[in-house]
This record gives C-alpha cells, structure tokens and sequence, in this order.
C-alpha cells in the first residue's frame, strides 16, 4: 500500500562527505512552525546579544581563558570550582534524560544548534532564492545571470552570518568589544583569528550543507535517545488507522463510505520535512521531531474540513494524555530536583578564599638563637569581588609565632603569593610534627579557612 | 561497477567523518577537564619538549586540544581499521 516517494525530488547531487539528495524543505505554517520560530529568536538573541551585555562594569558573560577565570553576572568562577562545571554537565544530561522521556526529540527539534542554525540558514536561502519549487526548478536549470547572481548573494550572506557567529564564538572567551574593532580593522590576528574562522567555517558547512546529514551520521545523542523512550513517551506519529487506506478523495463523496482513510496522499508531510523522511512509515531514527509535517497535515485537514491530528504528537500506548507521572519521569524529575538544589546551595555557600600553603623544601629548617624557623610560601586566593584584609595564625605547636605578623591584604580577584616564616621557641619541638594555619578575615573574624601543614625541627 | 566503488568510497568517507567527529567531541571534553585542573602556563618549567607549547595559555589550550584529538583520532582510526573484516582470499590483479 506504501507508496515511496523520491526523496527531495531533484536529482543527486554530491554532498560533503554522503551521497545524499539535497532536501528542500517546504515552508510550512502552523502552531509548531511558530514556536520553532520563537526559540530561533530566543536562542540566537542570546547567543548574539549576551556577550554585549554588561555587568559592574565589564563583560557579564565572560569566560576569560587567558586569566582562567569564568565571569556569569555577578559570579566569578576560579579553575578550583572545575566541581560546578561537572554539576553544570551533570545537569544538563539529566535533563536531556527527563525531557527526552516525556516528549521524544524536543531538544533536536526546537532547541539544538544545528537546528537553529539551519532554520537561520534556509530562512537567508528562502528569502534569496524563493520557495522550494522555485528553488528546486532553478536547481536543474541551467546556469543563468538570475541563477548566478542568487546563488552568490545567498552564499555570501551564508559567510558573512558565519563570520559573524564565529566572532561572537570568541567574543565568549575574549572581551568582545577590542575583538571586534580589531576584526573591522582587519588587525585579528593569532589564536582569535583561528578560532573565529573555525567556528565560522564549522557554521556555514553544517548549517549550509551537511544540515540534516549532522543529526543522521554525526549526532551520537541520535543513535541512543530511543534507549530513553518508553511507551508513555510522546513522539510524532501517523494515525495509520484513521489515514489508511491512503488516496485521493472524490468531490463531494464521503470517503469513509468508498472505505477510503483520511490521507489524501498530498505528501505534504514528506515535502515539509528537513530529514526527508516519510512519516507515515512510522518512527524512524532520522526524525528530529521538529512537527514540521504536523502542521503541514493540520493545514490539508483543516481544508478538507476533517479533524486536525492525523499526524500528532501520541504515545506507544496510545492516546495523547498518558501518565506524566510515571516511575521513569518521577525518578528523573527527583534526581533532577536534589542535585539542582545541592549544587545550587554549595555555590552560594562556596568558600570565597582558597588558601594553600607549601612548605619550603629547599631547607629543612635553621636554627637562630630565637629557636628554629622554617619557612612556608602562601598562596591566598580572594575568589571575592571586593577587596579582604586577613589575619594569619598558627596552631598545633606550643609558642610558635608567625613573622611577618602584618595583615594581608588581597585585592578582589587576585592572588596573593607570600612567604612567612613560623618560629618555634628552643626546645620545644623535636623532629616533625602537624601544624595547622589559619586565615581570618580581619573584618569578619569568625569568617575563618585552616590548612595543614609540618614543622619539621632537628632530632 | 563504478557504482560500487563509489558505494565503497561513501562508505569510507562516511566512517572516516564518524571518527573525527567522534574524536573531536571526545578531545574538547578532555582538553575540558584537563586544562580546568593545570594551567598550561605552570606546565612550561616542567615541559622537557615542546616548551613552546607553553608559553602562553591560548597557545597552551590550542595546541594541548589538537594533541588530544591527534590521540583520539589514533584511537578512533585503529578502531576503524580493526573492525573490517580482514579478507580471507587475496585476489591479486583483480
């Protein structure tokens, strides 16, 4: 009963790394195209607008490699906080795992870079080149001025958008405003200029050609997201039992009673799709779930007057209200929640100053007449965005005294590398022994951070 | 005829992006955790070769991440080679 439709309908034409036929998705209207539509907006705006934005007077989100160090707004992130970037990671998989459960595909859909920027790209492409039938002629057509002229036009846009997308890439990493000035003065040089161009060149390919080649050979989150679906999991499905026996309708005829299904055969769906698969067929490992082809059937059934639905959004067990609360979603929906919550209140609890004290190894200790000595390089770490005086003590040694005895003071973000030498009084300690330093703030003496370390005296 | 090479070469090309793609995602994530535990600048008293990898931490980062991937390339590419099936009977000349 299944017809097979040619895939994109043009000949073939060689892709980057595939022998693949180049798809030329239709342009479709509908609840799904609109709020695809609105997470481009979202998505690109941030991408594009964030790293303008400003906060205390630089960069908000800045995360500056050069100085290792990460700016988000008001929070500064020191290669020692590695342990909130797993959480980050952590994070997102899991959420991958719980959205993925309960709707499919809606990360591939609506929200990854690949789609976005694809979206983006056939936008230029439509708007330069027309709608698909006209791009699809013109594509089999012979080289003309008309054919020439838009072929570059689209092209150059296609760069110029990528050139664009690999400096605000950079731009996360170096403070944007002297990059780009620099790249307008054709002065972008070294590491920035390789990286722009990496991005850039990755951006154009990817969203200019390889496009849906990406989700079907490259993506890895496509080859094992079925094993996060059950039965309750909403995926984009054909009504086979309402659609079939598939055809065209007779005017003025019911077709229930020629026993004829609800399908019309318009092969909309199929045209509409970026992946180019046919969705009647069932699901199929190619489908991003973008609902291109829901809209593209909501608007025939619309037209024939015939209920909207017959490719929707429905589960394995059937039926569009099944169970949200099942044990899968409701255990990753308890993960999801705790490691949100412990994460999120150690960061705001997390120590501002990291203190780190070694030992000097090039002498074991000296002996002067005021008792032994050794010496300790400090390292004190004000991970703040204001300015703290501190106060050093020793512990876990009868008498030992600290010199120099003065305050340090650590401006906002720095570190601040010292030497002190702690003496212990004669006779008092033999061989090596544990010793603890203490750092208090000296404006807040309670606000306090130990480290250990020896002492080391002769025999 | 010519069709089956170009199948061959297809799928040749299709497993070698396979590889560097998968290698690529699996040396940003090392280049990642490495380079957020040491700073490559504290690597260059310590580099007995290549010190001037080290001389700066973009240069650090850039080149430490194409060592990963040269690695997981190497890693992925034997894999490749591994898992064809080696040919029982070699037809010499045809």
């Amino acid at each position: 009963m299944a017809i097979s439709i040619p895939r994109g309908g043009a000949g073939a034409a060689s892709g980057l790394y595939a022998k693949h036929e180049t798809i030329y998705p239709r342009e479709v209207q509908g609840r799904f195209a609109s709020l695809r539509r609105w997470a481009v907006v979202l998505l690109l705006g941030i991408y594009y607008l964030l790293p303008w934005c400003q906060f205390h007077g630089r960069q908000a989100v800045l995360f500056d490699l050069p100085a290792r160090k990460f700016y988000l707004f008001g929070l500064i992130l020191w290669p020692q906080d590695l342990i909130y970037l797993t959480w980050l990671l952590v994070l997102a998989g899991l959420s991958l795992f719980f959205f993925t459960a309960i709707a499919g595909r809606l990360w591939c859909g609506y929200a990854c870079p690949q789609t976005v920027w694809t979206e983006l790209f056939v936008d230029i492409e439509r708007f330069i080149e027309g709608d698909r039938a006209r791009r699809m002629k013109r594509d089999r057509g012979p080289w003309t001025v008309d054919k020439s002229w838009r072929k570059f036009a689209k092209h150059a846009s296609w760069l110029l958008l990528a050139v664009w997308t690999g400096l605000t890439f950079v731009g996360f990493f170096n403070p944007i405003s002297p990059l780009v000035r620099s790249a307008l003065h054709g002065e972008l040089s070294g590491w920035p200029l390789f990286w722009a161009a990496f991005y850039g060149l990755a951006t154009y390919g990817n969203a200019g050609f390889l496009r849906e080649q990406v989700c079907e050979y490259m993506c890895p989150y496509a080859r094992f997201q079925s094993a996060m679906f059950d039965t309750g999991t909403l995926v984009i499905t054909y009504d086979a039992k309402r659609g079939e026996p598939r055809g065209p309708h007779a005017r003025g005829v019911d077709p229930r009673s020629l026993g004829q299904g609800d399908c019309v055969d318009c092969t909309l769906c199929v045209q509409a799709c970026p992946t180019g698969i046919d969705i009647r067929e069932g699901l199929q490992y190619e489908c991003i779930a973008c609902a291109a082809c829901i809209d593209a059937c909501d608007s025939v059934m619309d037209k024939l007057s015939r209920p909207r639905g017959l490719v929707r959004y429905s589960t394995a067990a059937g039926g569009r209200a099944a169970s949200i609360l099942r044990p899968r979603i409701l255990v990753y929906a308890a993960l999801l929640i705790t490691i949100a919550i412990v994460g999120a209140t150690s960061l705001v609890l997390r120590p501002r100053v990291a203190l780190d004290v070694l030992r000097d190894r090039g002498v074991l200790y000296r002996e002067t007449s005021s008792g032994v000595e050794n010496v300790y390089s400090l390292k004190i770490l004000n991970k703040d965005e204001q300015q703290h005086r501190f106060r050093l003590s020793v512990a876990g040694m009868t008498g030992a005294a600290i010199d120099p005895t003065d305050d340090l003071t650590v401006p906002a973000g720095e570190i601040l590398s010292t030497t002190v030498r702690v003496i212990a009084p004669p006779g008092s300690s033999h061989g090596g022994r544990a010793i603890v330093f203490t750092l208090a703030d000296a404006d807040h003496p309670h606000r306090t951070i130990t480290e250990r370390s020896r002492f080391i005296a002769p025999q | 005829m010519e069709d089956a090479a170009h199948t061959d070469r297809t799928e040749l090309l299709r497993a070698v992006g396979a590889a560097l793609w998968a290698s690529f995602l699996a040396a940003a994530l090392t280049t990642m955790l490495f380079f957020a535990t040491f700073d490559p600048i504290a690597l260059y008293d310590d580099a007995a070769v290549l010190k001037e990898a080290f001389s700066s931490r973009p240069t650090g980062y850039a080149l430490g991440f194409f060592f990963f991937w040269l690695s997981t390339i190497v890693a992925s590419g034997l894999t490749l080679i591994l898992l064809r099936r080696p040919r029982r009977v070699h037809t010499h000349g045809r």
